[in-house]
């Protein structure tokens, strides 16, 4: 897909490159639910919120994908409103208590290692969500930044940090064993 | 990616993989979506400022109400994509149900037989037009080579925009582009025209661009309007400078018009800009009017379809905006200190206010390279939201909606006509909300969308206008061709419509919505039932057994005759007024019930209007045209004779865990009048 740059002027500010033509929603949707949803839910540590963010999301997506369909990286878009979406409610609704990542797994699914979970909950959410940007969803450091709405730096630092301290925790799980 | 970045996606992919995530169904989501964006719509227009959501932390979205001008309000940067220039993109930007039931006095019409026949093609076989899409609200131009800007053909997920040519609109083959997308074409011959925003190689920065082909478009030449929109990219208080253009070429010349879209970068005169969820400004001639976010005190919880808290905009002149949902009782609104700013005390350049205040600039050429801009009428402050051309005759017709600077300004549409592209004069059609526009056999026809809320009951009017002399207009309703055949609650959302000399056709899909039915969707719980009329956004309260009706209450506030005691965190709190039971119905059973009703009515299904004289209409099924159940409905388009339908294959439902989605086949329907 040529990407242009036609509504890069737009009024939120942000240098949006945008493809000629929208994906079909359609796709997108069953595309994006398992991995976007699941990148909410580990973000915020509530599968059920990140249900109703996602949907949500989308939702809000669908309103206007005649421009969010056109983005580079629409996933980031719905990523983004659902976290803004998720935390007001968190905000603002008394909710059960988060549900630590450990415990966020169903009996019928197999855990994946509970250390990850125990790492994960101890960063905080804005590092959380570069952390899953980057290394769940895949996202460069500038797309990233445009779901985030962070400076790319703020990525880089974000992440720096967010590795180190899952490193420290996560390096004995090294094939090789801790260094 | 290093070692522990390889193996740190390796964990938590398995992380993810542990975390079951529901499936809604995705008819569930477009069927909300585009009752979001009706009512976000309808909102918009009625001044309910609610599409303000405290969800959103970041940008600006300009929007527009009818009681003051463009407002600027803090909101996600998701709605600050859609907002400022959603009505300048393709016509599926713009499909908002319309819906039968919404518009309760509106009589039906009886359709007439299709005068088409038609023909489906495989873009497999032949280089035809596009393949799933074309692109903006002019589809075919030309009489004769005709060009369109579409898709690549043949089947796949390859889109790239394409430009074609013909000489008998049956069979097109590509020719070069610009060097970028134009927003409009326009041809006379073999000369072809394009105008759009292209990149000066600086990031985020663009300029417009007019480009000539003196041969078919096989090679282009480029020259940028002298629109000095460096100079308004240099005020410190611009955030960005966009612009919106359209062209037609006649038998004189070529007429040009471009709006100016300005976003400013408040900082300095908005509180807590740009986080402020509420909080912005609106443009007025005076000056700019600051929207202060205000403060709240313990308030209920006023979630509805997602916007939470209280919609209140407070305004420079004062309290807040009108038309504004009453805050909740028991909710505390601090006003704040309003602080209305004239243009003196902004500190913005005289450049960038004129630009603010401009609607549009017509210009006109005679060779198609050297634009010269012309005087237009005055018709008030503002810049455009959509800004069209079209032949009329052997004239000219331009016309654009301002989103508004004053109350008596906003949403107004405008249309000028021009006998020889030099000397305009200015008509106001009586309908707002234009959205595309054609010459239909000596007629001046107009696709319009608008907005009322009568009642309280958010209604979509979908019409076509025509008119041969712009002084007087006949139209027809498009939801008055919904059947009560087609089924509970059937709403016609428009796709995409086209103009030619063999009438006007309109691309739309059909969705059942039982829930907005006069029954609406019922709960019952402790022997109460909450009937939900979502059509008039009302809830009744009945005797579970009898049927009686206890009482009846809107979204937010309590009715007369009591029965309605709040909004909580769970739900509705209700009270049987004849033993003070108080009763919650909480979100959950409330949309499980809806999700029910709709479910079987997932998907939509395609339809296809045509009228040859504007009046009398047909409609057919694509499915029935095309033989095999279609997907999403993408764009119809005139060339001379004929309505070219581009569509595609449904789709299976696939698990994505086993496998790939397959390429949806694009389908090509070409309906020729009969003799």
């Amino acid at each position: 897909v040529n990407a242009v740059a036609a509504w890069a002027d737009e009024p939120s500010g942000e240098v949006a490159i945008v493809r000629a033509v929208p994906v079909i929603f359609a796709d997108f949707y069953r595309q994006s639910r398992p991995q976007v949803a699941r990148a909410v839910a580990i973000t915020i540590g509530d599968t059920q919120l990140a249900d109703e963010a996602f949907d949500e999301a989308m939702t809000r997506a669908y309103a206007r994908w005649a421009k969010v369909g056109r983005l580079d990286n629409p996933g980031g878009w719905v990523y983004r409103v659902a976290l803004n979406w998720s935390r007001s409610v968190l905000r603002r609704v008394r909710r059960p208590q988060r549900v630590p990542h450990a415990a966020l797994a169903t009996p019928e699914h197999v855990a994946a290692e509970p250390t990850i979970a125990r790492a994960l909950d101890e960063l905080s959410v804005d590092h959380r969500a570069v952390v899953v940007c980057r290394y769940l969803l895949g996202w460069s450091e500038e797309q990233t930044a445009a779901a985030l709405g962070i400076r790319p730096g703020t990525v880089k630092s974000r992440a720096s940090r967010a590795t180190k301290q899952l490193q420290s925790r996560l390096d004995h799980l090294r094939p090789e064993g801790p260094r | 990616m290093n070692y522990f970045g390889d193996f740190l996606s390796d964990q938590l992919a398995g992380h993810a993989r542990s975390l079951a995530v529901q499936d809604t169904p995705v008819g569930v989501i477009t069927r909300q979506g585009a009752r979001r964006r009706q009512r976000r719509r309808a909102l918009i227009t009625s001044s309910s400022l609610v599409a303000a959501s405290v969800t959103a932390v970041g940008a600006a979205a300009v929007v527009q109400r009818n009681d003051s001008s463009t407002i600027v309000v803090g909101e996600s940067d998701a709605d600050a994509i859609s907002q400022q220039t959603a009505i300048a993109e393709s016509p599926t930007s713009e499909s908002i149900g319309s819906s039968a039931d919404a518009n309760l006095e509106e009589p039906p019409l009886t359709p007439v037989a299709s005068n088409l026949t038609w023909n489906r093609l495989d873009p497999d076989s032949t280089e035809s037009l596009g393949s799933t899409a074309m692109f903006g609200p002019q589809g075919i131009v030309g009489n004769g080579p005709f060009y369109a800007l579409s898709t690549s053909p043949g089947r796949g997920q390859e889109t790239t925009p394409t430009l074609y040519r013909s000489t008998d609109a049956a069979s097109w083959q590509r020719v070069t582009m610009p060097s970028y997308l134009p927003q409009s074409i326009a041809a006379r011959g073999d000369q072809l025209y394009a105008v759009g925003t292209a990149p000066t190689g600086k990031a985020s920065v663009f300029e417009t661009a007019i480009s000539s082909s003196l041969d078919g478009g096989s090679t282009w030449s480029q020259a940028v309007l002298p629109l000095n929109l460096d100079e308004l990219r240099s005020d410190p208080m611009v955030d960005s400078v966009g612009t919106q253009s359209s062209i037609v070429a006649g038998e004189s010349g070529l007429v040009l018009v471009t709006t100016t879209n300005i976003t400013l970068d408040p900082a300095d005169l908005v509180p807590n800009w740009p986080n402020s969820f509420f909080g912005g400004y609106a443009v007025t001639g005076a000056g700019l009017e600051i929207l202060i976010n205000p403060v709240y005190g313990d308030c209920p919880e006023t979630q509805d379809e997602g916007y939470v808290g209280p919609p209140t905009f407070i305004t420079s002149t004062g309290g807040s905006s009108s038309g504004a949902p009453a805050s909740p009782s028991g909710c505390v609104v601090d006003p704040g200190e309003p602080t209305g700013v004239p243009w003196s005390n902004t500190g913005i350049s005289a450049a960038v206010i004129e630009a603010l205040l401009r609607p549009v600039q017509i210009w006109y050429s005679t060779d198609g390279r050297s634009f010269a801009e012309v005087a237009a009428p005055d018709t008030g402050v503002g810049p455009s939201g959509t800004v069209l051309t079209t032949n009329f005759g052997d004239g000219y017709v331009v016309a654009y909606e301002r989103y508004g600077q004053l109350a008596a300004d906003a949403g107004v549409t405008t249309v000028l006509a021009s006998a020889d592209g030099l000397n305009w004069t200015l008509t106001t059609p009586p309908f707002a909300g234009i959205r595309s526009m054609g010459e239909v056999n000596g007629q001046l026809s107009v696709f319009a969308q608008s907005f009322t809320a009568p009642g309280g009951i958010y209604q979509n009017n979908t019409s076509v206008w025509q008119t041969s002399n712009l002084t007087d207009w006949s139209s027809v309703s498009l939801p008055s061709l919904i059947s009560a055949n087609d089924g509970p609650g059937a709403i016609l959302e428009p796709v995409s419509i086209g103009f030619g000399p063999s009438g006007v056709a309109v691309l739309g899909q059909i969705y059942l919505d039982p829930t907005r039915t006069p029954d609406g969707v019922r709960v019952t719980k402790d022997g109460l039932t909450l009937q939900m009329l979502n059509a008039g956004m009302i809830n009744r309260l009945l005797d579970a057994e009898s049927g009686e009706i206890l009482s009846e209450f809107d979204m937010m506030k309590p009715s007369d005759g009591g029965g309605f005691v709040g909004r909580s965190d769970l739900g509705f709190v209700v009270e049987d007024p004849r033993n003070g039971n108080k009763v919650t119905f909480t979100w959950e059973e409330q949309s499980a019930a809806t999700l029910k009703a709709i479910e079987p009515f997932e998907n939509a299904r395609a339809i296809v209007l045509h009228s040859s004289n504007g009046t009398d209409w047909s409609r057919e099924w694509v499915d029935e045209i095309a033989g095999v159940d279609i997907g999403p409905a993408h764009h119809v388009a005139m060339d001379g004779t004929r309505v070219v339908i581009a569509v595609a294959e449904q789709q299976p439902v696939v698990d994505l865990a086993v496998g790939e989605l397959p390429i949806p086949k694009p389908i090509l329907l070409i309906g020729t009048p009969k003799e």
